[in-house]
């Protein structure tokens, strides 16, 4: 069974619908990927997840349909890293991974350590505000802060934007050694697609907010339209 | 005579409390340019930006455009003096539509392009009602560029211009960049993590590290270089 199955899923903003009836699924400790050009629907397919944007159709979580409100979804265990960041600026960079803690018990400072122990720049920082951090350093926090949560299944939006590209296979590396340890299931949106299908077991392409080609990496990566689009070879 | 760059940053030093963004870095674009900035996360490259547009003022050093110093000159004045910019992170007026944020840059307007014109060439035309945080993230970095041709610009500096965008889009950015460098006699300078757009459109590259400049060159002397291979893009996979 699929831990997080859409079933003909659609969102609009205002009056412009941008997803229309995108299914897709995600199995217990799976990385998946979703591709697609700028505009295509990504970051709203993750949105709809996490029920920070209205929807129409159904989002299952572990057999369980599950409620448009954020804070359930959360509850429920799921970790959404939303673009642009949404790091809490004026508290400081420890503070911000405790709130990954918020809605769980126990083991929060040896989580904590841990996502130190991941990046060792935010252990550098830890006091500082995270309003102070560079942009790529921001990333790091936010990505963390979704760590800290443990959750079953992680959002993941652009996790490689502003960040240098030896740090962005060190966060693909770590993802595959959460993914192992804890079983962790992953939805990512990513624009380096070579990179996110190293890693992906299975991936979904969007154009126009619909789902256009769907299967394994190694079936996207054999597919004439996605190389030369997404690929680049 | 070589002459004279169009910008020079002259040993500038940057701290915040014991953080050292900026040590004692030069470097210098000439006109008609495009230079590229890269660098690990953290490594001051968006400080450099911040110094250059004098939102940041340096403990140390001299940020000279057209040959006189900028640190006369504050942040709100220096679109006036011809140096436009977009932000990493995106800083569009959220509010407002796509067309007004672009009529925001152009209020400082001392080139002839109008804000259609600048519209049509970024391809927003057909989005100017927009409100512009509805637009897709690729699409706001369009925006801010329009807001920043829409001033004139002398020189434009682009941080992180491809974050969001896939694989072709990229390089049609690469081709859209050199076009515009041209088109509006332009000199950039880059930041971005994206090793093929900044190869492929920068006439010579500055690397930094913990706030020193590591390595300058051609693209393919900076490939080439050990200390920027260690620190930055690792070994050739």
């Amino acid at each position: 069974m699929s831990l997080l199955e859409l079933q003909g899923v659609g969102a609009r903003y205002g009056p412009v619908k941008v997803l229309h009836e995108v299914s897709l699924a995600v199995g217990e400790g799976e990385l998946v990927a979703v591709l697609g050009a700028n505009g295509a629907g990504k970051t709203t397919t993750l949105r709809a997840v996490s029920g920070t944007v209205r929807r129409s159709g159904d989002v299952i979580f572990e057999g369980q349909k599950l409620p448009r409100r954020p804070e359930a979804t959360a509850r429920a265990g799921i970790a959404h890293v939303p673009e642009g960041r949404g790091t809490f600026n004026e508290l400081s960079v420890l503070e911000n991974l405790r709130l990954g803690a918020y809605v769980r018990r126990g083991k929060v400072k040896a989580d904590a350590e841990r996502v130190f122990d991941f990046f060792p720049r935010l252990d550098e920082r830890r006091n500082q505000q995270a309003g102070t951090l560079s942009g790529g350093e921001q990333q790091m926090l936010a990505l963390g802060r979704a760590m800290m949560a443990r959750p079953k299944l992680l959002l993941l939006d652009e996790p490689s934007l502003g960040l240098a590209p030896l740090i962005v296979k060190g966060i693909f590396d770590s993802l595959e050694r959460m993914k192992q340890k804890e079983g962790m299931s992953i939805l990512v949106v990513e624009q380096n697609a070579n990179l996110a299908l190293a890693h992906a077991a299975r991936a979904y392409v969007l154009e126009v907010g619909r789902v256009v080609v769907a299967g394994t990496s190694d079936e996207l990566r054999a597919n004439e339209s996605v190389r030369k689009s997404y690929l680049g070879y | 005579m070589r002459p004279l760059p169009l910008l020079e940053v002259d040993n500038v030093s940057k701290r915040f409390g014991g953080i050292v963004a900026l040590d004692a870095v030069s470097l210098s674009v000439e006109a008609g340019e495009i230079v590229g900035l890269i660098g690990p996360n953290g490594a001051g490259k968006t400080t450099a930006f911040n110094v250059i547009t004098r939102l940041y003022t340096p403990d140390e050093g001299d940020v000279r455009f057209d040959g006189a110093s900028l640190l006369g000159t504050q942040a709100s004045a220096i679109v006036r003096r011809g140096i436009a910019r977009t932000f990493q992170n995106v800083e569009l007026f959220h509010g407002l539509s796509v067309i007004d944020n672009v009529r925001v840059g152009a209020h400082a307007r001392q080139g002839e392009h109008s804000v259609d014109d600048v519209l049509f060439y970024v391809n927003l035309h057909s989005v100017r009602h927009r409100g512009a945080s509805e637009l897709p993230y690729g699409t706001q970095k369009r925006v801010e560029l329009a807001r920043a041709l829409a001033s004139g610009p002398r020189l434009l500096l682009l941080d992180e211009p491809a974050g969001g965008l896939s694989h072709d889009e990229v390089e049609r950015l690469g081709t859209f960049i050199r076009r515009m460098c041209g088109d509006f006699e332009l000199t950039i300078l880059i930041v971005e993590h994206h090793m093929g757009l900044v190869m492929g459109v920068a006439d010579r590259v500055h690397v930094l590290d913990f706030g020193r400049k590591i390595g300058e060159g051609t693209p393919a002397e900076v490939q080439a270089n050990q200390a920027v291979i260690e620190a930055y893009l690792g070994a050739p996979t």
